[in-house]
């Protein structure tokens, strides 16, 4: 067996190694690619001296330096959709406890190089709303049950063991477990949210845990609006009670006390240990349009203001709360997140911001690549031929105007775009990526450097359910006068109606602003039509199934194209798929009719893809080895949808079913028993490829499936769905992947010559690339070989080190992969996006159209210098023999 | 050049053939030869020797390309199906030799100055298109000629959508 | 080859029919097991800083995760019964994954991972020791120019090789005695074929002879004209 075996895997690594030649050299790395880490919104923090440990709400504990910023060291915990950081606390070393339900893990960290000193599982019998004090050795675990008891047990900080017993404290005043709080070792509660309500707290670390209580009229007095207990930090066991954004300290002292501090805060205060001084800071908005933000210091003791500063506080960020602080000889350095999840670092008393980090990438909800416009010296040279008037005159005044504005910006250097650095190269390398984030924050990124060209924060925004938020390229940058266009589609944070902002990519400009719209989105499509002014217009699809075209000046095109657009929409909670057709309803409002529904119930929809709308399929057919062709079956209204149902034999079911969008056809489907989530689409030209994890086997497995239409085309000149006469004749192949997938992604160019790579982003953080050639269905009657650039069929997958196009990059819970084509049509750009950010290039042909980058220039001029001198000396050589031999 | 040679010998064999004929003239015959028989046969016989070596010489020329037919087929094999520099050369030449050939018939066949060398043009021609025909022969299995469907795929232009659709994950239920 | 994909396909199939008697485990029942295993660096290992913060242990791709003590020992917590892929991970260095299944009982048995074979059993030790199998190659090594691959290249073999020979040739023809020798051998290579035209010619020219000629009598062939000629010298 082992011998078979490796008599044929010899012949298909040495073909494997032609294929993955595509592989990076050490010294291009960094060259075209770039990483950008990322730690998520950041739940708690600690400073101490130099360093700045955060615990984000990515469920990630990372090192940051206090003076730039820059990542320490980083720990990812477990999913943070299932599991959350809960509490962490920093001495000698680092403390987290993390995790949900019943179960959590408490770690404990080497401070200088995030190294797991010891790890225990803490079970709890609650399931919820736990509390979690540390101190030097103890943590104290406190579990509320609302209108019953608290549960107090008491571990050991390093081994987990119990020390003493679980107690339970009767505490039938926990009505809400969003009114109590844990300060230093304080557990406090306020009974109800007004003026009623009374304060009940207990000393956690005491043997006795005696329950004290305050009324709040006592302690705040009367007065209008609801009450709300908040943390207020700082050394002691304090917080604050706020009403109507006015905030009063309290605190324990030494006995058990409540002490109430005579005066008013904002509801922002944080309380900190300067020095053995306590201060006060906040933070307050000013009127100033440069200096927005301004810190007020104000004595704990007396509430006086010690003094006060205006942040420099860079423009387009959101409001800020002060999360940590550190007071060391005067200075203080102060954490700042910010409502757009960025992190800033605020040294007082200057006043100055020392790094800011946008943490609001780590949650990227859609990316759109943007090509870049002209330099202005191009676009002169094009405005040039452009000109509407006749006279000669005219013309040769605008020639030489044009020719001397060329002149002077080739003496002085461009304007504008070419100080910035945002003008299109030659081979269209250079772009834009324009992403929004899950906070309603839009950030351009320079694909050269990765650094943020411009980024502009929405307010009140945030992205839809099912699909994050929608960017639509209304016009690229191609028509140079005209800027290009970007309609971006997101719903209102509070009513869920829809919000729609146009922009200029390039810039960020905005000459309309934020559209509220009157109506709920439910889903969006853009035209392939272009409208006056190059634009493409949106066809927006309301809930009450209407149909909206922006801009307005399009909808006479739509009214015209009307009976050619087709919207599908999935529901996947309800299990359905329906397709819709746009039409009239009166003279100047569009509807849609349904006309096909495709019920999956009680199964689950998990996942539909549709081809990328841009792709262009360059060959139609396969060539086989007697040379004649083989005709593909491309329908690009063709959807890809899996389900899953629940079965009693085989556990689950996974259905695949392949469906024209346009008539509701089923072409092809087929199922896979005992075999779960997750699934992965990838749908491109006439193949579908999809992953599941096989129960059966504990292994993943990928399956290809290809469509042709046979020997004949029957329509070579247009393609309708209507017009069906044969199913198309379907291969397939599974194959197992050796690996859990994340993601997955397949390139795409420009003309669609080049190879098609699968792009699979991998839980050990690679992404991989894998050639389709290596997935492509064999036909079973013709020979596979190297002869007939065929690779035989493999079962396994592999993955060789060379195919990961982030080599040691190790990437962070990747969540998308978004993909677009250069001009060269080698090239594709590749953006993986997730807790980290990286781009890079990818070639899967290799770069053919262009030379390579180890090309000796210098070896070929010499080469030919020395030809061209050898060939003129002998010629002087050969007449000088000719005229001896003559002589002679 | 050698067309101009063979022109100087033909003049040259004429004069030598005169001065024989001279010569016989002059001398007496042996007793019991008669002259005049002789002579005359030998006279007819070298004039047809003439003719029949310039006949000789295009019928050469004629059959010179169905010559290297063999040659041809040979160097055909020697090359093989793969498509390399050398192979590639090979068929370059075997194409472009007859075509140059048939290109340049009329000056081959000029230094014929009998005009009735048509016979010869024709077969020297035909010759040359059986070598023709072997080189498209090899280009043919080398894969060289655009005769099958998927050497024109490239050239198909994918047809044009009727219906566009869109869509995706309902966003916001009402 | 073709056989040993045949013999793969083979394999694969019976797997197909033969593996339903190990998939079971996977149960709601509260009790939680721990995988633990000790992580073994190669020697150049400890020159990467602190290599135990960089390495993570995947439990089923992520499912469950467990970080790497200073010691190089690991634990992963709160894990069911079932059976698991563990994985070690780490951007400079690869690690063989290893199978660990945990029974109903708690019973822990550790195997070698294979997605062909599924049912195969191939033991490893329990607790896991996961060895470092080498570090791993991203990059392609870029080819170097060198002199020798320029002179071994069948294109310059081809052309060097007639070259030598124009010019080793003509020494050797001043060699009286090779001379000699090419000449034999050319002379022997010399030998009498009937020509192609002459027949066309004698045929063609018999032809036009013959239709020429009203003298049948006196129209000799070739031969006789030889013959006559041979006299009249």
């Amino acid at each position: 067996m082992a011998s078979l075996r490796s008599i044929c895997i010899i012949p298909v690594f040495v073909i494997l190694n032609l294929l993955f030649t595509s592989a990076l050299y050490e010294d291009q790395v960094g060259k075209f690619d770039w990483k950008r880490t990322f730690v998520g919104k950041v739940k708690y923090s600690n400073i101490s001296f130099k360093r700045l440990v955060v615990a984000t709400e990515e469920n990630v504990l990372a090192c940051l330096t206090v003076k730039n910023g820059h990542i320490l060291w980083r720990q990812l915990f477990e999913n943070p959709k299932y599991q959350q950081i809960e509490a962490l606390y920093v001495d000698d070393e680092i403390v987290t406890v993390s995790g949900a339900g019943n179960s959590w893990f408490v770690r404990s960290w080497d401070l200088n190089s995030g190294t797991l000193l010891s790890e225990w599982l803490l079970y709890s019998e609650r399931t919820s709303h736990n509390k979690f004090i540390i101190s030097k050795d103890t943590l104290i675990h406190a579990a509320p049950v609302p209108g019953s008891h608290l549960e107090v047990t008491k571990y050991s900080l390093h081994n987990g063991e119990v020390q003493g017993k679980a107690t339970k404290v009767p505490a039938a005043w926990i009505t809400n477990v969003a009114n109590c709080l844990v300060t230093k070792h304080y557990f406090a509660c306020i009974s109800s949210n007004d003026n009623l309500g009374q304060l009940y707290y207990i000393d956690l670390a005491s043997e006795n845990k005696e329950i004290s209580t305050r009324s709040i009229k006592s302690l705040i007095g009367e007065g209008p609006g609801t009450v709300q207990v908040v943390d207020f930090g700082g050394e002691i066991p304090a917080l604050l009670l706020v009403r109507s954004n006015k905030g009063t300290v309290l605190y324990f002292d030494d006995e058990g006390k409540v002490m109430v501090k005579p005066f008013n805060l904002m509801s922002n205060a944080v309380g900190v240990l300067s020095d053995d001084k306590r201060l006060i800071f906040q933070l307050e908005a000013t009127e100033n349009t440069e200096k927005l933000i301004r810190v007020k210091v104000k004595d704990f003791i007396q509430g006086d203001d010690e003094y006060s500063v205006d942040l420099e506080y860079p423009l387009g960020l959101g409001a800020p709360v002060i999360l940590a602080s550190q007071c060391r000889a005067q200075a203080c350095d102060l954490l700042l997140t910010t409502t757009d999840d960025a992190l800033l670092l605020v040294r007082l008393p200057e006043g100055k911001v020392l790094w800011t980090r946008e943490e609001a990438l780590s949650n990227i909800v859609a990316t759109e690549f943007f090509e870049l416009p002209v330099s202005e010296l191009d676009a002169s040279i094009e405005n040039e031929f452009k000109t509407s008037s006749n006279s000669i005159l005219s013309l040769l005044v605008h020639r030489l105007s044009t020719q001397v504005k060329q002149v002077s910006s080739l003496v002085f250097g461009g304007q504008l775009l070419a100080n910035s650095g945002l003008v299109r190269d030659e081979f269209g390398l250079h772009k834009i990526i324009v992403v929004a984030t899950k906070v309603g924050k839009l950030f351009a990124i320079d694909t050269l450097t990765g650094s943020i060209a411009w980024s502009y924060r929405l307010p009140n925004v945030r992205p839809f359910d099912a699909s994050g938020m929608f960017l639509f390229v209304q016009r690229t940058a191609r028509y140079a006068p005209l800027p290009a266009q970007c309609l971006l589609l997101a719903q209102d944070a509070v009513t869920g109606k829809g919000v729609l902002f146009e922009f200029d990519p390039i810039t960020g400009f905005s000459s309309r602003g934020i559209r509220k719209l009157d109506y709920k989105i439910a889903q969006a499509m853009l035209l392939p039509y272009e409208v006056d002014e190059n634009i493409k217009a949106v066809a927006v699809l309301s809930t009450d199934y209407e149909v909206f075209i922006y801009p307005d000046s399009a909808k006479a095109a739509a009214y015209q194209h009307v009976n050619r657009l087709f919207m599908y929409v999935v529901d996947s909670t309800k299990g359905s798929l329906k397709g819709y057709n746009l039409h009239h309803s009166s003279k100047d409002a569009l509807k849609v009719t349904q006309i096909w529904n495709m019920n999956a119930s009680p199964a689950k929809l998990v996942a539909v893809k549709a081809k990328h709308p841009n792709e262009r399929v360059h060959s139609q057919g396969r060539v086989l080895p007697d040379r004649s062709v083989y005709y593909k079956y491309v329908n690009p209204n063709l959807l890809a949808v899996a389900t899953i149902s629940e079965d009693p034999i085989h556990k689950h079911v996974l259905s695949i079913y392949l469906i024209d969008g346009v008539t509701g056809f089923i072409l092809y489907s087929t199922s896979h028993k005992r075999a779960k989530a997750p699934v992965h689409l990838v749908h491109s030209e006439n193949w579908l490829v999809y992953s599941y994890f096989s129960e059966r086997f504990r292994r993943t497995e990928v399956v290809s499936v290809e469509l042709y239409e046979g020997i004949l085309q029957s329509n070579s000149s247009v393609f309708s769905s209507h017009a069906i006469s044969t199913l198309p004749h379907v291969l397939t192949q599974s194959y197992i992947l050796p690996a859990h997938p994340l993601n997955m992604a397949v390139t795409l160019t420009e003309r669609g010559i080049t190879n098609k790579f699968l792009l699979i982003a991998l839980s050990g953080g690679v992404v991989i690339e894998i050639p389709w050639l290596l997935l492509q269905p064999r036909f079973e009657d013709i020979q596979c070989g190297p002869e007939e650039s065929c690779i035989p069929y493999m079962p396994e997958i592999p993955l060789p080190a060379e195919a990961v196009i982030n080599y040691n990059q190790t990437l962070g819970r990747v969540r998308g992969i978004d993909i677009a084509p250069a001009r060269l049509e080698s090239t594709c750009h590749v953006l993986v996006h997730g807790l980290d950010l990286f781009y890079t290039r990818v070639a899967p042909s290799k770069t053919f159209d262009l030379l390579k980058e180890d090309f000796d220039h210098l070896m070929i001029v010499l080469v030919l210098t020395g030809l061209v001198v050898a060939s003129y000396i002998t010629k002087h050589l050969a007449s000088k023999k000719a005229l001896k031999q003559l002589w002679k | 050049m050698s067309s101009r040679q063979q022109s100087r010998r033909l003049k040259w064999t004429l004069d030598n053939i005169r001065t024989n004929k001279i010569s016989t003239e002059s001398l007496a015959a042996p007793p019991g030869y008669s002259s005049a028989s002789v002579g005359s046969s030998i006279e007819v016989s070298k004039k047809t020797d003439v003719s029949r070596l310039i006949t000789k010489k295009s019928w050469d020329l004629a059959l010179a390309p169905l010559k290297q037919v063999p040659m041809n087929l040979f160097i055909m094999y020697m090359a093989g199906n793969s498509i390399s520099i050398f192979p590639i050369m090979m068929v370059g030449m075997l194409l472009m030799r007859p075509l140059q050939a048939i290109w340049s018939t009329k000056t081959t066949f000029k230094m014929m100055e009998n005009t009735n060398a048509i016979l010869q043009m024709i077969v020297y021609v035909l010759g040359n298109f059986v070598n023709i025909a072997l080189a498209l022969y090899k280009c043919h299995s080398m894969g060289l000629l655009p005769t099958y469907a998927s050497d024109w795929l490239a050239f198909v232009e994918p047809p044009a959508r009727q219906e566009y659709l869109g869509g995706g994950p309902i966003l916001s239920l009402s | 080859m073709i056989l040993g994909i045949l013999f793969f396909l083979l394999t694969v199939s019976q797997n197909i029919h033969a593996d339903t008697s190990l998939e079971d485990e996977t149960d709601t029942n509260a009790s939680r097991y721990t995988i633990e295993g000790r992580v073994f660096p190669l020697s150049d290992y400890h020159s990467s800083g602190s290599w135990q913060a960089n390495t993570r242990i995947h439990v089923n791709g992520g499912e469950y995760i467990g970080f790497v003590r200073k010691d190089g020992s690991f634990v992963v917590h709160n894990i069911p019964a079932g059976s698991y892929v563990v994985e070690i991970l780490h951007p400079e260095y690869a690690f063989e994954p290893a199978r660990v299944d945990i029974n109903q009982k708690g019973k822990y048995r550790a195997r070698k991972v294979n997605h062909i074979k599924t049912t195969e059993v191939i033991f490893v030790p329990y607790p896991l020791k996961m060895k470092a199998l080498g570090r791993v190659k991203y990059f392609q090594v870029r080819e170097q120019w060198r002199i020798t691959d320029l002179l071994f290249n069948p294109m310059i073999m081809m052309m060097v090789l007639p070259l030598l020979l124009i010019m080793i040739l003509p020494k050797m023809m001043n060699d009286p005695d090779t001379k000699k020798e090419m000449e034999q051998i050319q002379s022997m290579s010399k030998f009498e074929l009937p020509e192609m035209s002459d027949m066309v010619t004698n045929f063609l020219a018999g032809s036009s002879a013959q239709s020429e000629k009203t003298d049948r009598a006196q129209a000799p062939n070739k031969k006789s004209q030889k013959i006559r000629k041979r006299f009249d010298k």
